[in-house]
């Protein structure tokens, strides 16, 4: 266990990346991920239960495990960005996911989950070029806030599961900006800022199973519902800027300001119909009222994404072919992001598709692409076509305990 | 339960954490910067809005060439040499000495008139140390009036000049040195005859190689037996001496003389520490009004000024060296980067007190840079500094 607790420390600094220009504004990129699974299917799914999937978005969703789970996911993602004056490309790979769910209680689905998961991701690098001294201002980003969480599920009953999770939000964004002379007889100076910040959230959750047989509509339970509200977040924010002159550095430092994330929720769907799984989500948060230092950047509005996707599910059965026990996944999903820079909202939509492997006994490595477009090419904005490619293994405690010889 | 850590897959995910590196990205979205954002980059020019030519007590006896000569009729540079190896002297005792032949080694020379160079070598007559002997020392210092010897050469630099001194001088330094009752000797002064012409010369002084300090070679007979032995050792320095003050011109420094000057620039407006991405200061030369020696670094020394009772305060860790540069406008000019020292100004880490000027190795060349003035009716030829900065 302890050699497990070591593997979660050496992703914690591998949440964030590098990728658009756009995650210059606000805290970042706002990840889109529910679980592995979720990826191949517009990342909807807030309402989808299984005995061997864990969610990080909905903690009730993770009701039905039943052995301890382990989760950990790998995301690389290709940013082509594109503006009236050209393209860029950039690609860049990092340990997205990492989770544990361990049932407590089996009578009143009590499943404890833990796990690192991304929150949102800076990564940018824009120079602007000033012909008039040979100057090129180049402004550059990286970090993000990262999410470790605990999360309880409990159902009162057969048909309501309800769930908690408790968020401890931490990250570091840090913006750079230099100034690069042509000249090497002048100096280069540069402003470094590192915004530091923490604070707790709270994330709860519900499903109701069986809907359809709830209200009579069918004798089996076919339809999930799911919701979860977001509580938001007051942050502590520390702004510090290193300026660094020919001479020597200084320091600027605001300490013990504020940065508040949002509320926000999701309500999803979830119908399993002849071993196809089909879910919707439609997610909200309110970011016309996230501020940093008690300032809301004029680049924020409210962010809506609509998803949806489908599964076919393949056979549980471990004595059945390999390929009979593959499930496939289509979905894709648009979404206001919480950006609306130079006057135009910034939209994405996305496409993606995935495919589960079953692995060693009830282990599953899930596979999952999403492909694209945010943004537009005008004059005063860019269009990121963007790829990512995510890897995700969710693995049973009976993969790591060696079979018995007799 | 058993945990099977080198399974293949947690080997995978963490050689995919490894890769996790990106390419850099180009450059696409610079729209998307508010121009609030950027940096605005400036420069301009400011005049000094003060200059000032003062002198200051030089000390010379640390040098490594000392001054002599004479640059006008008005001004003279007298170099004192004392000899003081006790431990060779001891060999003199009771001995004839047959001659006695004084060496220098010329280093430069300024202003030196028609040829032979006349310089001689007279008995100090007054104590002197050369870590307290200073410049304007000299003004009452008594030295005899009769030369022990004279030097008369070309006084080229390079030159080992060499004369011959009255072996009676020497036996009497040897007796003062070896005898503390007998009557003191404090050494020989060396500067340009009377009515010789004019000339400053440097010559290395003690402080240089074996080969080119100052030596006395002195030839002896004792028991009937010829020697003879190298005095190398000893302490020896100078002073300029005035029979008419001179005149400062408002911004000059001068090498030998202990003339500097004060220089100070109002950079109250640049507000919000700006980044100083370069301070070039420019001082235009008088070529007509200034002199330099031959072989002497064409070069000038600006220290960070200090508050203070003197007019020279300054700080001598701090400094930057100005070198010479032509401009087809304006002429010779003397070229600064005063980058450092103006972003601390600016940023309030040292008090804008200006800057204090002097000759590079001012001991060691009679030089005299005359700059034009802050005042000069000629705006460009005026002390200048040439600031590019950025401000967010």
């Amino acid at each position: 266990m302890k050699k497990l607790l070591l593997l979660v420390g050496l992703t914690l600094p591998a949440v964030a990346g590098e990728g658009s220009v756009y995650s210059r504004f606000g805290v970042g990129d706002i990840a889109v991920f529910t679980n592995g699974r979720a990826v191949g299917m517009g990342g909807a799914g807030i309402a989808l239960m299984s005995e061997s999937n864990m969610q990080f978005a909905n903690p009730a969703a993770s009701s039905l495990v039943n052995r301890t789970l382990f989760n950990a996911g790998y995301q690389y993602r290709f940013f082509t960005s594109e503006d009236a004056g050209g393209t860029s490309m950039v690609g860049t790979g990092t340990v997205n996911e990492f989770g544990l769910a361990f049932p407590l209680y089996s009578p009143y689905r009590m499943v404890l989950t833990a796990g690192f998961v991304p929150v949102s991701s800076v990564g940018y690098e824009q120079r602007v070029d000033q012909p008039a001294y040979g100057v090129t201002q180049v402004f550059e980003g990286r970090g993000g806030i990262s999410s470790g969480q605990l999360g309880l599920s409990y159902s009162p009953s057969g048909d309501l599961y309800l769930g908690l999770t408790g968020h401890y939000l931490f990250g570091s964004i840090y913006r750079d900006h230099s100034l690069r002379f042509a000249s090497s007889d002048l100096f280069s100076g540069s402003y470094n800022q590192t915004l530091s910040m923490s604070g707790f959230a709270l994330t709860a959750g519900a499903v109701v199973a069986g809907v359809d047989k709830l209200f009579g509509l069918s004798d089996t339970r076919n339809v999930n519902l799911g919701i979860t509200v977001f509580s938001g977040s007051t942050l502590e924010l520390d702004d510090e800027t290193l300026r660094n002159f020919s001479s020597n550095q200084d320091t600027l430092l605001s300490a013990g300001q504020e940065l508040t994330l949002p509320f926000g929720f999701t309500v999803g769907a979830a119908m399993t119909r002849n071993r196809v799984v089909y879910a919707a989500d439609l997610q909200f948060q309110n970011w016309s009222s996230f501020t940093a230092a008690g300032v809301h950047p004029s680049e924020l509005r409210n962010s809506l994404r609509v998803s949806a996707g489908a599964e076919y599910l393949g056979s549980g059965d471990f004595g059945s072919d390999f390929w009979e026990r593959v499930s496939v996944r289509l979905g894709g999903y648009y979404r206001m992001t919480n950006l609306s820079v130079n006057g135009e909202g910034i939209d994405e939509v996305f496409g993606t598709a995935g495919i589960g492997l079953p692995f060693s006994f009830e282990s599953r490595l899930n596979i999952g692409i999403e492909a694209g477009v945010r943004g537009a090419v005008t004059s005063t904005l860019i269009r990121d076509t963007i790829m990512r490619f995510t890897v995700s293994l969710t693995a049973s405690e009976l993969m790591f305990i060696p079979p018995v010889i007799d | 339960m058993t945990i099977r850590l080198f399974h293949p897959l947690p080997l995978l995910f963490l050689l995919l954490w490894g890769t996790g590196c990106a390419e850099k990205p180009r450059s696409v979205g610079g729209s998307l910067i508010d121009p609030n954002d950027l940096f605005t980059v400036a420069d301009t020019t400011v005049t000094a809005v003060s200059d000032t030519s003062y002198t200051v007590p030089l000390l010379a006896g640390n040098g490594v060439e000392l001054l002599t000569g004479r640059a006008s009729a008005a001004d003279e540079f007298v170099t004192l040499i004392r000899f003081n190896d006790v431990s060779y002297v001891d060999s003199l005792i009771g001995a004839t000495i047959d001659t006695a032949q004084l060496r220098l080694y010329v280093t430069s020379y300024a202003d030196r008139g028609a040829l032979p160079v006349r310089l001689g070598v007279y008995e100090a007559l007054q104590g002197w140390k050369e870590t307290t002997f200073t410049n304007d020392s000299i003004g009452a210092f008594a030295v005899g009036a009769v030369p022990f010897g004279v030097f008369s050469d070309s006084a080229n630099a390079g030159s080992d000049l060499q004369t011959l001194l009255d072996t009676a001088a020497v036996r009497r330094m040897v007796t003062a040195m070896t005898d503390t009752n007998a009557m003191p000797f404090h050494g020989f002064a060396v500067r340009a005859e009377p009515g010789g012409m004019p000339g400053t010369f440097g010559i290395y002084s003690f402080n240089a190689g074996t080969s080119v300090m100052p030596r006395l070679l002195v030839k002896y007979t004792k028991n009937g037996v010829r020697d003879s032995l190298i005095l190398y050792t000893g302490e020896d320095t100078y002073g300029a001496r005035f029979t008419v003050p001179p005149v400062l011109a408002p911004f000059e420094v001068r090498g030998g003389y202990g003339v500097r000057s004060s220089l100070r620039f109002d950079l109250s407006w640049l507000k919000d520490r700006p980044i100083v991405a370069g301070a070039t200061l420019t001082l235009v030369a008088d070529t007509a009004a200034s002199r330099r020696s031959i072989f002497s670094p064409d070069s000038v020394v600006a220290l960070l000024g200090l508050s203070g009772a003197s007019a020279d305060a300054s700080d001598s860790s701090v400094f930057v060296i100005g070198t010479a540069a032509y401009d087809s406008a304006v002429g010779k000019t003397y070229v600064f980067s005063l980058r450092e020292i103006t972003q601390r100004w600016v940023n309030g880490i040292y008090v804008n007190e200006g800057l204090r000027l002097r000759p590079s190795y001012e001991t060691s060349y009679a030089d005299r840079i005359v700059f034009h003035p802050a005042d000069h009716p000629v705006a460009a030829k005026r002390p200048k500094l040439h600031i590019i900065y950025s401000s967010k």
